[in-house]
């Protein structure tokens, strides 16, 4: 009955509570010292936690029970130190809005951490804080508390009487006023170059892959004054929305980005694993190398433009005929292993199984299809001339055909040796064009399939990165045993600590039906989307 | 004469202590923890024996592993996988012994280029390293690692090739001035048409000379086989294996007596490894006072040695590169002839490069260490007894007087230091001990 009681009066506390959120947040932003460089609100902080909490729990099956127990435990230890739920120590000191904020650090001292709440239940607040004053620095400033990482930190708040708000009361918080949003951020990209100064990351001068890959958002962190953020998580979903007012379609490395990007893009098969596109042109990065490269990885691109430019002779140039006959962006697809051909082999199961890897693009010139074919036949050449200097047989090339296309593929020769087969036995690097793409898979299959489906819809362009949890886990649990051996040999773990690695990166794995993340990119603007959603 | 061959039998004066445990894992197997040589010190010489070699039955094969291990063709993995067999050392003298097989039978993959080829024949040492010599000379004669390695594969009745013929008179069963040139060519023609097909031995007979051949004196058709079993039976054979087994185990210049000695009893045992190996473990010969910390440690047992005397748990992978910046690079011996060893192990960069790896050890910089040293040193807050701790986890508690004194004086230095700090530098100090550098 006690208990009843009390649950009872918990949730009509908590439903009053909730009639104080969603409250304006700009008296406690007003506040926040003008030198703080990056900013988070929630109006309704209470709910962002049941949001997180819905979205986390339960804890995914299948990870290892006492990593399990450890999250217990913690959760415990959390609840004692707080006195009661993470969520009714919440909505008591900021079931009214709460607004955190990173200062930099004066001289000598450390970075400091701020918070500016609006108690639920103001007398319930100072009474926490008085209770835990020698290992919080808090005060009250009439309706609102502030903690401090330290009693400085609390000294640099602006008063409420100051005569005029800080910059981040106008900062455009989404939330501000009771926004949807569950977490609003910002970060004042600009002041946090001119703190780093020389100390700088030089973001000009990244290595070539990285340049390559992150360029939108290298640019975007180089040269945006702010950088928004957006977090929303209800039950099954995690949605993550980054924002900076600086483009790189305006910038000199414009020219990294695809012409074709607004092209039909392979769909990820609801089994595949992984699909990258990256609105990038390789052509465009290997034509100038050295304006898009640092000196060292222009020379080496250069060494390998002298060798792949001998692929074909004289005939063709790499980069004006092959990668120019090609409608960029690519896509890359990790797609399941296919199914075993059991009648074709007889040697024990292979310890690793290989997911497939394919690389498709949009034709832009018939031309470039005989470059492929002779390219890839040299190449094969020179891989069974390497695979004969080791006694290996050689792969058998065959030019096939059938509806949906016509390719080289370079098939691997049965294996007779002893104990299972090598991997490389899993591999049939295949060439392959059908309806206007190409298609470079590490097999036929893989190759075959993505040119069989049809093309997405047309794309507005940009990157797009989408996992999908599940099958990633049944690709590692299908080589688990070897892939623990590896983190034995590697990290020095024993098998039980390979084994537990291994439960929680699947469980976490499996937990995540799938995580899309996109880059998108206008005249003056750089978006990032993560949409995460949980497996149920 | 005494038979140097005879059992050790300990005594009041000659106990079977610390430093006769620790000798013996060292020399039959990669050290142990102080734990486990303690509890062998009890046990007695017959449990130490039957833990550094007990029973193959008794021990799991690591078949599966080793699928795993060369599932990706790749000789860096085999490696660690050899380094993390060697660190596990289930069956110690296995471990061991495998090695000593890998120096002798010297196989490079900078040749093969195979590295499952090259994990498959390390498997053939695990598997009959201990059996009879005819078995595994016949084994090796078959094998596809040292058939590519010594130019067989391309040795044709048309075309004979004496490469593999004279390395297996010289180098793996007779040794030099016991063979003469018709004998070397009359066995590489009988060895024609032993080939390699898809990783495995293939016998091709339209590629083997099935002539007639004159071999020590004995004429017939002979092929490979036959060749087996006429020089394992040749007293010249024992005599070259067991003075190789002495120099190994024992003394790396072996009496010629104790050579006889090893070989008769090889003899005796129907040339069986395993039989002779124990016989010597537990003779007089290998714990006399001559054999003691006489021979150089290899980096091999320096890194895996030091890992297991500290009880702690590396990366393989990272110990095997290390065992390779000190000279040692498992399935890529230098030549045909193996490692030197010994002396040539030694060089002041060799040096600093085995003190700085002891350093980054100490540091967990090859991974945890546990339980870490410090626990030995628990408690213990007197300068003298930390040194005293140090020199037992690491030098059975034997050193000279000038090393005690060196302890002495490191542990002085560190005695405002706290456990983990006074640990980590005296052992990194004791390890940096010339005795510490002997095996």
């Amino acid at each position: 009955m006690v208990r009843r009681v009390s649950v009872l009066a918990a949730g009509v506390w908590l439903g009053s509570a909730a009639a104080v959120a969603q409250s304006d947040l700009r008296p406690l932003l007003a506040s926040v010292p003008d030198t703080a460089v990056a900013v988070a609100a929630s109006a309704d902080p209470v709910a962002a936690l049941q949001a997180w909490t819905a979205l986390l729990a339960p804890v995914p099956e299948g990870l290892p029970a006492d990593l399990v127990a450890r999250i217990g435990v913690g959760i415990t230890a959390l609840r004692i130190a707080l006195d009661g739920s993470t969520e009714a120590w919440l909505q008591q000191l900021a079931g009214g809005g709460l607004v955190l904020a990173v200062l930099p650090p004066l001289p000598g001292a450390q970075w400091e951490l701020l918070a500016l709440t609006r108690p639920a239940d103001p007398a319930a607040a100072a009474a926490w804080c008085a209770r835990h004053a020698d290992r919080v620095h808090c005060v009250t400033q009439g309706d609102r508390l502030v903690f401090g990482s330290s009693a400085a930190a609390v000294e640099r708040v602006r008063a409420p009487s100051a005569p005029a708000p800080g910059r981040w009361a106008a900062a455009g918080f989404a939330s501000v006023a009771g926004g949807d949003a569950t977490i609003d951020a910002m970060a004042d990209l600009e002041a946090l170059r001119a703190w780093l100064g020389p100390r700088a990351p030089d973001l000009a001068r990244l290595g070539g892959a990285a340049r390559f890959v992150f360029a939108p958002i290298v640019h975007a962190l180089a040269a945006a004054p702010t950088l928004h953020l957006q977090l929303r998580a209800d039950a099954s979903r995690l949605r993550v929305a980054l924002r900076a007012e600086a483009s790189l379609r305006a910038a000199p490395f414009a020219a990294l980005l695809a012409t074709g990007a607004a092209t039909a893009r392979p769909e990820l098969p609801a089994d595949g694993l992984v699909s990258l596109t990256l609105d990038r042109s390789l052509r465009a990065l290997l034509a100038e190398p050295a304006r898009f490269l640092a000196a060292d990885d222009a020379q080496a691109v250069q060494g390998f433009l002298s060798i792949a430019d001998a692929l074909d002779g004289a005939r063709s140039s790499f980069v004006a005929d092959l990668l120019g006959g090609l409608r960029e962006p690519m896509t890359l697809q990790v797609l399941p292993p296919a199914a075993a051909d059991e009648a074709a082999d007889t040697a024990p199961p292979t310890p690793i199984v290989l997911p497939e890897f394919v690389v498709s693009v949009a034709l832009a010139d018939e031309a470039a299809v005989d470059v492929l074919f002779r390219t890839a036949r040299v190449l094969a050449t020179i891989v069974n001339a390497e695979r004969a200097q080791r006694g290996e047989a050689p792969f058998l090339m065959r030019r096939l055909r059938d509806d949906s296309g016509h390719g080289l593929v370079a098939e691997p020769p049965p294996w007779r040796g002893p104990g299972s087969a090598p991997v490389d036995r899993q591999l049939s690097p295949t060439l392959w064009i059908g309806g206007g793409r190409v298609a470079l898979a590490s097999t036929r299959h893989a190759a075959q399939a993505t040119l069989a489906r049809p093309p997405g819809p047309a794309s507005a362009g940009g990157d797009t990165l989408v996992l999908r949890g599940p099958a990633i886990a049944a690709a590692i649990a299908g080589s688990r045993s070897a892939l623990e051996l590896g983190r034995m040999l590697d990290e020095g773990e024993d098998r039980a600590e390979a084994q537990r690695f291994f439960a929680a990166l699947i469980a976490v794995a499996e937990a995540i039906a799938e995580l899309r993340a996109t880059v998108q990119l206008d005249a003056a603007t750089t978006r990032l989307e993560l949409d995460l959603e949980r497996r149920r | 004469m005494s038979d140097p061959l005879a059992p050790f039998e300990p005594s009041a004066r000659d106990p079977f202590d610390l430093a006769k445990v620790g000798h013996l894992l060292r020399r039959a197997g990669f050290a142990a923890s102080l734990q486990t040589r303690r509890e062998l010190v009890r046990a007695g010489l017959s449990a130490a024996i039957d833990h550094v070699a007990p029973p193959l039955g008794r021990v799991a094969p690591a078949d599966a592993l080793l699928q795993e291990a060369i599932a990706f063709g790749d000789i860096e993995r085999v490696r660690a996988f050899r380094v993390w067999l060697a660190l596990q050392s289930v069956h110690p003298l296995r471990e061991r012994t495998s090695c000593f097989w890998h120096g002798h039978f010297a196989t490079s993959n900078q040749k093969v280029l195979d590295p499952r080829a090259m994990a498959l024949q390390m498997a053939t040492f695990d598997r009959l390293g201990l059996g009879t010599f005819d078995e595994l000379l016949l084994a090796m004669c078959r094998d596809p690692a040292l058939l590519r390695w010594l130019d067989n594969d391309v040795n044709t009745a048309r075309q004979p090739n004496e490469n593999f013929a004279r390395e297996l008179f010289e180098l793996f069963s007779l040794g030099r001035g016991n063979y003469s040139e018709q004998d070397v060519r009359q066995a590489a023609r009988a060895f024609t048409g032993w080939h390699v097909r898809d990783g495995v031995f293939h016998f091709q007979p339209h590629l083997h000379d099935d002539g007639d051949k004159q071999l020590f004196g004995a004429d017939g058709a002979f092929d490979g086989g036959d060749v087996v079993a006429a020089v394992v039976r040749r007293p010249e054979s024992a005599q070259f294996l067991a003075r190789r087994w002495l120099r190994f185990f024992v003394h790396p210049e072996p009496d010629d007596a104790d050579v006889t000695a090893l070989a008769a009893c090889y003899e005796q045992s129907g040339r069986d490894i395993g039989t002779t190996l124990v016989r010597l473990l537990r003779s007089r010969l290998f714990f006399s006072a001559a054999a003691y910390r006489c021979k150089v440690k290899s980096p091999a047992d320096f890194v895996v040695g030091t890992v297991r005397l500290l009880g702690a748990s590396a990366a393989p992978a990272s110990l095997a590169a290390t065992m390779a910046s000190l000279g040692e690079t498992w399935l890529e011996p230098p030549s045909v002839e193996g490692w030197h060893g010994e002396r040539a192990w030694l060089s002041p960069a060799a040096w600093l490069l085995r003190s700085n790896f002891v350093a980054d050890l100490l540091a967990g910089r090859h991974g945890r260490l546990r339980p870490h040293p410090a626990v030995w040193f628990r408690g213990l807050d007197r300068p003298a007894d930390r040194a005293r701790a140090a020199a037992l986890l690491l030098l059975d508690g034997e050193l000279d007087e000038p090393g005690r004194a060196g302890l002495l004086a490191v542990a002085q230095a560190q005695a405002g230091a706290d456990a983990a700090t006074a640990a980590a530098a005296i052992l990194h100090a004791a390890a940096c001990l010339p005795e510490y550098q002997l095996c």
